[in-house]
């Protein structure tokens, strides 16, 4: 019964989010106020629907009601609590239910927090949302049901893919689709204001901080599925560029790119058409993404239930909303009045580099992913683009990105005079040029290990350096205390991202170029040395887990003048699946991963295949992700960047 | 200065820890090169480094032992590729037919910096000033703007 109510408020909101689109629309046409409002009721009622359908889903996940088809082909009885709700979104049809949620969440929280904007403006916004709504709400219920009961009711399910029954994994996707679907919110109002013809402060004020819980969403979403590779895949790597990978890599840097474009329209009135166009390629880029991991067109390690149909319908999807955003931006952006003017060097050009580099940047994720599809068509021959063709490509691109990143926050906006910073960036480049060969020479690295540890050095150096002059110096030290604090958050926000990246580039350097790697094969009473670590194995021990039975392994570590510490990796089956899988074991501190695999068996169980990954430096990698992240969250908390952004003014004006 | 000095102890100290022991990844330098390079054919989407299938462990034998023969990375990969097609290279080759993917991301910045160069053409800064202030008086009008910048 609650399963048919599910049903039925997904297929109610399938009309109410029509009337989202529509009502609203044709108030704007004939300038209806009345039926302008309607949005915000239509607006709150999809998202209340659509919570109880998802619910009701939950609810058939968690009393593992097998007659829900979906159900009994993902779920387990026996599965762990946490694995059987995150199973709701561990597939096609719920995840995609999810989706929707998510959207039609952030389309009440514009409702919500979006009362005082024009009302124009508001509900053309919510119009657009209403349209997006209507098209995936369409399509889960035409092609991809969640819903469908069993004639026969299984009694027991087929399980769930044992390597999505992680922590990480579970809370991964609702992550990466707050920031996904963050980018419709920015879409939205990219359409309405192309639709009024007019981007004033209001638009620039809500576009800013919109992106920015995009993108942090976005951010962690990533960084989840990238920690996730790390702990399950069992090779000791984070990130393959694997097209699933890329899908969702691509609307980083797009927002990435719009983040710091949003700045320049907002302190600048300038850059709005370019912004607009942004916003819509970053959202687009996110439907780009829902299409490749859900179509199957590429091979992927991430292989996603995929059928061509429904590949085709959200193809169709892509096609529909790019394009017609897009035809929309190149009839109006005309139109649209570029503010203030700037000289090429100034901060303004150097977040227009910026720009350059992390469009192309997206551009070249993009060519690299598709390639293989393109060329299969064109000459009916296989081609594979992996991880070295995008390192050998995705490294110069990024290198100019932070050498930039250093120093222009130094620079003035409008027209800026390199002497004034000359200074200070010769400062920074001599001490990190410094610092980089010592430690370069003394620990003899290559020359790409110089560069990554230079640019890190660059840019905390720059980033500190900056920050230290912007509140000023030749003042006592109380002063400087007092007029840190006084700074706004954005300040913070900026400074602590920036340094987030440059922890992330030391430690994706340093984990890479002194990583060790040992395969070999282990007998029980065996050691191995690595790095002047001893591990012992010890012995195999079988154990059991609430859907898996296990061999575990028994490794002592031993290090010098420290504890010793054990690590247990397992060899896994899962009964309901019958799939085997390994549970690598890692011992992880700021300064080392040390990350040993047990392999397959060989002569009856008494020896083993083992691989230990010694990475130096891994966890600054995620150091630096949570950076980034909060760094986000701390510009979000500023004032000024507050989500539901209005004046005085603004509401004076509604008012009338 | 003092969280500089700080992080650098760090760094320092914990490098001190890291570094004895690189000699063991240099033996197998050209091998490990060619198996991340590499796709292991019957996998999803793995290299040979990060495969256990028993074609990729084959496929890493094959290597040791052409390595071992004396073939240059160059004669294996072309061995290989003969064998199996360019499928099996993770890193497409650098020529005419892939020129759009090589020279793809040069185009994209190129493309980019073009556009902000026309833009800027198009709308000069000098457009704003008042071309009738003499000299004396557009420096001094200058100094006060930069001031207030810098500000």
């Amino acid at each position: 019964m609650i399963i048919e109510l599910g049903h039925y408020c997904l297929a109610l909101v399938l009309t109410i989010s029509f009337f989202q689109f529509m009502i609203p629309a044709l108030g704007v046409r004939f300038n209806s106020n009345s039926l302008m409002k309607s949005s915000f009721i239509t607006a709150y009622l999809s998202f209340t629907l659509i919570l109880l359908s998802f619910f009701s889903l939950v609810y058939a996940y968690v009393t593992s009601d097998f007659s829900v088809s979906l159900v009994a082909k993902n779920s387990h009885s026996l599965k762990p609590l946490i694995y059987k709700i995150s199973g709701v979104w561990g597939n096609h049809e719920g995840s995609l239910l999810l989706w929707v949620l998510i959207l039609t969440f952030y389309s009440a929280a514009v409702a919500l927090l979006g009362r005082k904007l024009p009302l124009k403006l508001i509900s053309l916004v919510l119009s657009c949302q209403g349209l997006i709504a209507s098209a995936f709400i369409s399509f889960i219920l035409f092609t991809s049901n969640p819903f469908i009961r069993l004639f026969f009711p299984e009694v027991e399910g087929e399980g769930f893919n044992p390597i999505l029954q992680d922590f990480g994994l579970a809370i991964h996707p609702p992550f990466l689709y707050l920031g996904y679907v963050g980018l419709s919110v920015t879409f939205s109002f990219s359409i309405a204001a192309l639709l009024v013809g007019k981007v004033d402060t209001i638009w620039v004020k809500w576009v800013r901080p919109w992106t920015l819980i995009a993108w942090v969403f976005l951010t962690i979403g990533i960084a989840l599925g990238s920690w996730w590779a790390y702990r399950e895949l069992g090779w000791g790597g984070w990130w393959f560029w694997d097209p699933v990978e890329n899908a969702s890599f691509m609307p980083w840097l797009a927002a990435t790119a719009l983040l710091h474009s949003s700045i320049v329209a907002e302190k600048r009135d300038t850059l709005k058409a370019w912004t607009i166009l942004l916003a819509i390629v970053a959202f687009s880029f996110s439907l780009l993404g829902t299409f490749i991991v859900r179509s199957g067109v590429l091979i992927s390690v991430h292989s996603f239930a995929s059928d061509p149909s429904r590949g085709l319908y959200i193809l169709m999807l892509l096609i529909f909303f790019t394009g017609g955003a897009l035809l929309l931006f190149a009839k109006k952006a005309s139109h649209l009045k570029s503010g203030s003017l700037f000289q090429p060097l100034s901060r303004e050009g150097a977040l227009v580099i910026n720009n350059i580099i992390f469009a192309s940047a997206a551009a070249t994720v993009l060519l690299g992913t598709l390639y293989p599809i393109f060329i299969d068509a064109i000459n009916n021959s296989k081609v594979s683009v992996g991880p070295p063709y995008f390192e050998a490509v995705f490294i110069p691109l990024m290198v100019p990105a932070i050498l930039l990143c250093a120093f222009s926050p130094m620079l003035s906006w409008k027209r800026a005079k390199l002497e004034n910073i000359m200074e200070r960036i010769v400062a920074v480049f001599l001490c990190s040029i410094i610092l980089t060969s010592i430690l370069v020479f003394i620990y003899n690295g290559s020359a790409s290990a110089f560069l990554g540890v230079f640019l890190g050095f660059w840019l905390i150096l720059g980033t500190i350096y900056e920050f230290i002059m912007k509140v000023g110096t030749k003042i006592s030290f109380k002063k400087f205390i007092n007029r840190s604090l006084n700074l706004p958050r954005s300040a913070y926000g900026m400074s602590l991202a920036h340094i987030g990246v440059a922890i992330f580039v030391i430690g994706v350097t340093v984990s890479s170029a002194w990583r060790i790697d040992i395969e070999q094969p282990i007998t029980i009473g065996d050691k191995v040395i690595i790095n002047n670590i001893e591990l012992n194995f010890l012995s195999v021990n079988n154990v059991n887990g609430p859907n898996w039975i296990a061999e575990r392994g028994v490794f002592e570590v031993l290090q010098k003048d420290k504890n010793n510490e054990f690590l247990y990796p397992e060899r896994r089956f899962y009964p309901a699946s019958q799939v085997n899988t390994s549970e690598p074991a890692i011992m992880s501190n700021y300064i080392f991963d040390l990350y040993i695999v047990l392999g397959e068996s060989i002569n009856n169980n008494k020896s083993y295949t083992l691989r230990v990954y010694y990475s130096p430096f891994l966890n600054w990698i995620w150091l630096g992700i949570i950076c980034m992240a909060l760094g986000g969250i701390l510009s979000l908390t500023d004032r000024k960047h507050r989500l539901g952004y209005t004046t005085k003014i603004n509401s004076a004006n509604v008012n009338k | 200065m003092k969280l500089i000095t700080l992080t650098l102890f760090f760094i320092f100290s914990s490098i001190a820890l890291t570094h004895s022991q690189v000699s063991y990844k240099a033996d197998n330098t050209e091998a490990y090169e060619l198996y991340e390079e590499l796709r292991c054919l019957v996998c999803q989407n793995q290299s040979l480094l990060d495969s256990d299938a028993p074609l990729a462990l084959d496929l890493k034998k094959l290597v040791l032992d052409k390595l071992e023969e004396g073939k240059s990375k160059e004669e294996i990969k072309l061995f290989l590729v003969e064998r199996y097609g360019e499928f099996i290279l993770l890193k497409p080759t650098f020529t005419i037919k892939n020129i759009l993917l090589w020279v793809g991301p040069l185009i994209f910045v190129i493309f980019g910096f073009f556009t902000t160069f026309i833009f800027l053409r198009k709308n000069p800064l000098t457009k704003e000033e008042n071309v009738n202030l003499t000299n004396i008086e557009k420096e001094r009008l200058k100094k006060i703007i930069d001031r207030e910048l810098k500000e």
